[in-house]
């Protein structure tokens, strides 16, 4: 992995520039928000609230704009994936201590085979989903299915293709049906017959077997992610290309569900009675609202009309000194890059890719311009991202410290730029 | 006729009170360059039942003040300096706004320059003329519309039921003067003054309202006071005539006095610039040489004075106060003053002027 | 009158046609697609643009277009899976239409009062403060008044909520953010229009006529100061409509104002084309309203429309 990293720096078709820093307030009575620099960025489920104003146990919040997409299967963005973590939960879920205890999601355990490419899942007792309908493997089977189904185009569907058979379904091309029904109705075969070969099969209602290509030890952690959770086949075909639009045409089976979602505006989660570990969650209602403007939040947070907030560069000092107490920072496990267009003959030379690279003063624009205690990305890996024990930085350890220079390397870029240009036939400018 | 010379102020040799009269009248108008004096002690008055007309010149104060007799001099800019308007006993000057709001209309009507732009383009003829009746008369709006039509008749308006629910845009010009004078005369006031009532309109226009104006005043006894600048107007309508110049009254007296032994040579001037019909010679139609002095600063002489072929040193020096000559006819000019030895030669050469 | 109404229908949807087929053409123009991230594979960005109908060639993605359009139907959004533009429109819309009028009938009735009250004290303190009103309002953005009042009387007072869309109290301020620049417009033409009118013959002739101040004011200044006013209300009325973009995004209002703006940026072809092919319909139904209501408040066009019949 180390080694597949440095090649992509030394090729750079892609730039990366800094490593945000999460920076958010909240209120001194809200507790045990679980945070996560990957997937789902908050959980709720284990949170609770000590003297709110307004009342006890119950959360308002700004999501900052609406959720695109709550079909699991086909989501992407952040602000989904908290929705969904919450309203949804795969396998395995993420807990306060940040790690994924063997019954923290909805298999009560699961059995590792010798070679580690054998998984199999066995469910809790009495799962249903919200409308009282059992949960069983089989919403696993659809789901992870659905996921890689080209007529779905999802575009996380990548992240099953650890499964034996799965990047094969995706792989089908299905012409259209109007103008090649014979081509067609052979696609829609083949499709069959790969679904059936791949590698993940409900045993029976609580059981779920899944085969890997290779060994994976973070496949648990990766079921815990939105493309991973379960689907009722029955509710998704019923409401079809509308699943999850709506409050009401969807199921839940996470801690909460949707009460209310009024689109752009707000939407109201209230705890699910129907969820296995319901007697543990606390809070009982979340208010989201959705204001992308930043500045508005501030002043509603100030009003103590909101309990959490992201806090944006310019406000941090002001947080720093006049709430110290409820500023927090985190380091997210996102890189930002540039992304060179390959299709531009200049841009085809990897020696000018990296001389931009090289020129890059990082340093200088995380502390000027986003001024919000970003890193400089001296590697595409952020270093939230461990290695193979907790302690250990993934990219520190096997891409090496600065890979990239900090505060750029105005010389060397010289130096490539000047050989990139005699490679592209352009006159050495003197 | 010693006794005018003194210089005494003029005081209307009748001995009925006039309907009008405006002692010593004061308007200036204050901009960014200065103050203009545009009125300088004017002096006139009406008779009840006759017509008078102001003449002169563009400029020369007459709108001025018959504005101030309406009190519609906007203020500011403008302020009525001093003297007094004794309108039916009373002096308008010291008159309230609301007062005021009962004698416009009411007790003195008044018609513009110009009928295209005086009547509201957004509110129908006939509406227009209800607001005046129902502002000073207690009818209600059916009685007073059925006023309107009828005043609208009055004027000579074809078919007034139907124009009067029409807009100023679907009247013609002349028709819109009538219209003009329909409004003014809606509350049969005591006093009419006329602005310039046929400035804008085409010749046969102008007769034509010309003639309606004097046919109401003989059917209604009204007071005309006609502000022109058309002696071919005056000739028709007046029976007094009051000649202006820079903010002051050069002469007055009645229209044959006027128009048969003009005194001032301001008269004479005008008098030879009328195209005239009668005359078989064909002569060059006279004009004034020279322009009409500046009123920010007015000369201390006679304003007339440097276009005047007559012109004497002491019209430099001193303006000439207004001297009755014969009977009801003033003029404020130093060569019939007593002073001047010539003074009764110039009087008796006064009556032909016209014909030099 | 009918044909020239009909003459104006026609010409609408000549405008209309124009309109999506530059947008057409500028959508697909602009590089970049609704699919273009690097999270996904050649493959997947393949299925979905077969999914939407992107794969065909762009003749044939206008004539289907044409099409839809013609049955009413703007297609299913990108970005938000699963929802057709007319549902968005239809949800979305009513909001902002309730902020815009709100916004607008605060702007017109106070900006008019604010400029008739300025021209008829002018020079006076009252006109003084008219003036400084209608300049701020034109010079401070929108989203600065709106952050202070939302800081002063929202956080600091607590007088009124500082965002959110519910209660009726929640309205205030955004339609006052919103409509501040539009009274301030309107209370400078209204000013000017009115000082313009103040001086003209008709109004002498009123005031000879023995009418009192305010009924010369009300039947001779206002009706014909406010013509010209109200041919700028068009353009005003589209201002509004499309400035409830940044408003909406700092109160949270779930207007379609801001998914103009975001749709551009996601690349959202159905909900570009949606959202211009509807704001353009509005915009050009309002010109041709006002110029409908332009003349019913002057006879002077009525009757030169009617000459055209």
């Amino acid at each position: 992995m180390g080694q597949a990293e440095k090649i992509l720096l030394d090729e750079s078709p892609i730039i990366p520039v800094y490593w945000p820093q999460r920076n958010y307030a909240e209120h001194t009575w809200v507790k045990g928000i679980v945070r996560s620099a990957i997937g789902a960025q908050n959980d709720w489920k284990y949170a609770w609230t000590e003297g709110r104003p307004g009342g006890d146990n119950k959360l308002s919040l700004n999501l900052g704009e609406e959720p695109p997409d709550l079909q699991s299967i086909t989501s992407t963005d952040q602000v989904s994936f908290d929705i969904l973590n919450a309203v949804l939960e795969g396998m395995a879920r993420l807990g306060p201590d940040g790690d994924f205890k063997m019954g923290s999601g909805l298999a009560e355990s699961w059995t590792i085979s010798e070679d580690g490419k054998t998984y199999t899942f066995k469910l809790k007792d009495g799962l249903k989903w919200s409308d009282g309908t059992p949960l069983t493997a089989h919403d696993f089977e659809y789901a992870w299915k659905k996921a890689v189904d080209p007529r779905t185009a999802s575009q996380y569907n990548y992240m099953l293709f650890g499964i034996v058979g799965a990047e094969d379904v995706a792989n089908i091309v299905i012409p259209d049906k109007d103008s090649d029904p014979a081509g067609y109705d052979k696609a829609i075969s083949d499709l069959n017959a790969a679904m059936d070969a791949m590698g993940v099969k409900a045993l029976d209602d609580k059981t779920l077997e899944v085969n890997l290509i290779a060994p994976n030890n973070v496949f648990i952690n990766l079921t815990s992610f939105a493309t991973f959770m379960p689907l009722n086949k029955a509710a998704h075909e019923k409401w079809g290309e509308e699943y999850a639009t709506e409050a009401n045409k969807m199921l839940y089976c996470g801690p909460f569900i949707i009460k209310e979602w009024q689109h752009d505006s707000k939407m109201v989660l209230v705890k699910n009675p129907n969820y296995w570990d319901a007697d543990n969650v606390k809070i009982t209602e979340i208010k989201f609202d959705m204001i992308k403007d930043i500045n508005t939040p501030i002043s509603m947070y100030e009003a103590n009309e909101l309990d959490a907030i992201g806090v944006p560069g310019d406000f941090i000092p002001k947080f720093q000194a006049e709430r110290p107490d409820e500023f927090h920072q985190m380091a997210d496990a996102v890189a930002w890059y540039l992304e060179c267009n390959l299709e531009d003959p200049v841009m085809q030379n990897a020696k000018f890719r990296l001389a931009l690279s090289e020129a890059l003063d990082r340093k200088a624009y995380c502390d000027n311009v986003l001024r919000n205690f970003s890193a400089p990305a001296t590697s595409l890996t952020p270093p939230s991202i461990h290695g193979a024990t907790p302690d250990e930085v993934f990219a520190e350890k096997y891409v090496g410290k600065d890979y990239l220079p900090p505060t750029g390397n105005p010389e060397k870029a010289k130096q490539l730029l000047k050989e990139a240009l005699e490679e592209l036939g352009y006159a050495t400018p003197q | 006729m010693e006794t005018a010379i003194e210089g005494k102020a003029f005081a209307p040799s009748s001995g009925e009170a006039p309907l009008l009269s405006i002692e010593d009248l004061q308007v200036s108008f204050y901009t960014y360059a200065g103050e203009v004096h545009a009125v300088r002690g004017v002096s006139y008055s009406v008779k009840k039942g006759s017509s008078l007309a102001v003449v002169g010149e563009s400029g020369c104060g007459k709108t001025v003040t018959v504005q101030s007799v309406m009190r519609l001099i906007p203020t500011p800019p403008g302020r009525i300096k001093g003297g007094r308007i004794i309108f039916k006993g009373k002096d308008i000057l010291a008159l309230s706004e609301k007062e005021m709001q009962s004698v416009r209309g009411k007790e003195i009507g008044m018609i513009f320059q110009d009928p295209m732009t005086g009547l509201n383009p957004t509110m129908n003829v006939g509406s227009q003329i209800v607001e005046a009746i129902v502002k000073h008369q207690r009818v209600d709006k059916a009685t007073a519309w059925e006023k309107a039509v009828k005043m609208l008749e009055m004027v000579e308006i074809p078919n007034p039921k139907v124009r009067a629910l029409q807009y100023p845009h679907q009247y013609s010009g002349g028709m819109r003067q009538r219209a003009m004078i329909a409004m003014a005369l809606a509350c049969e006031p005591d006093l009419l003054i006329a602005d310039e009532p046929t400035t804008s309109l085409d010749v046969t226009i102008q007769s034509q309202i010309l003639d309606l104006l004097l046919e109401l005043q003989e059917r209604l006894g009204m007071t005309i006071i006609i502000i022109t600048h058309n002696l071919g107007v005056v000739a028709r309508l007046a029976n007094e005539i009051v000649v202006m110049y820079a903010g002051k009254v050069v002469e007055q007296g009645t229209s044959s006095q006027i128009f048969y032994r003009p005194l001032h040579p301001y008269t004479h001037a005008l008098l030879r610039s009328v195209p005239r019909l009668d005359r078989k010679t064909r002569t060059a139609l006279a004009s004034i040489p020279g322009t009409p002095p500046d009123l920010f600063v007015p000369p201390k002489g006679c304003a007339f004075a440097p276009r005047c072929p007559r012109a004497m040193k002491v019209c430099l020096e001193a303006d000439a106060f207004p001297m009755e000559l014969e009977k009801e006819h003033q003029v404020s000019c130093w060569l019939y003053h007593e002073s001047n030895p010539r003074a009764a030669m110039e009087l008796e050469k006064g009556g032909v002027a016209i014909e030099r | 009158m009918g044909r020239y109404i009909l003459k104006r229908f026609v010409f609408m949807l000549v405008s209309m046609w124009v309109i999506v087929t530059a947008c057409f053409i500028l959508m697909n123009a602009v590089p970049g697609s609704p699919f273009t991230t690097a999270k996904m594979t050649p493959l997947v960005r393949k299925q979905l643009e077969q999914k939407y109908g992107l794969d065909k060639p762009l003749w044939q993605q206008y004539v289907t277009l044409l099409k839809n359009l013609l049955r009413g139907d703007l297609g299913i959004s990108i970005r938000e899976r699963g929802r057709s533009v007319n549902g968005i429109i239809a949800s979305r819309f009513p909001v902002s239409l309730v902020l815009g009028t709100e916004a607008l009938a605060f702007a017109v009735t106070t900006g008019l009062a604010l400029g008739v009250i300025a021209s008829l004290y002018r020079g006076k303190t009252l006109d003084y403060i008219a003036i400084i009103i209608a300049i701020l309002g034109v010079s401070v953005p929108n989203f600065v008044v709106a952050s202070v009042l939302q800081y002063v009387l929202g956080a600091k007072l607590k007088l009124l909520p500082i965002a959110r869309w519910e209660s009726p109290a929640h309205h205030i301020l955004p339609a006052f953010a919103l409509g501040l620049t539009t009274l301030a417009t309107m209370a400078r033409m209204m000013r000017s229009s009115m000082l313009e009118v103040i001086n003209q013959d008709y109004v002498r002739t009123a005031k000879a006529k023995g009418l009192t101040p305010t009924q010369i004011t009300w039947r001779h200044c206002i009706r014909n100061a406010i013509l010209p006013v109200v041919t700028i209300l068009g353009p005003l009325i589209a201002g509004i409509t499309t400035g409830t973009l940044v408003v909406e995004r700092m109160f949270g209002i779930p207007g379609l104002g801001r998914y103009f703006v975001d749709s551009i940026y996601n690349r959202d072809y159905p909900l570009i084309m949606g959202t211009t092919v509807f704001y353009s319909a509005i915009l050009l139904l309002m010109t041709f309203l006002v110029d409908v209501a332009y003349g019913f408040i002057d006879p002077r066009i009525r009757l030169a429309k009617g000459r055209a019949d």
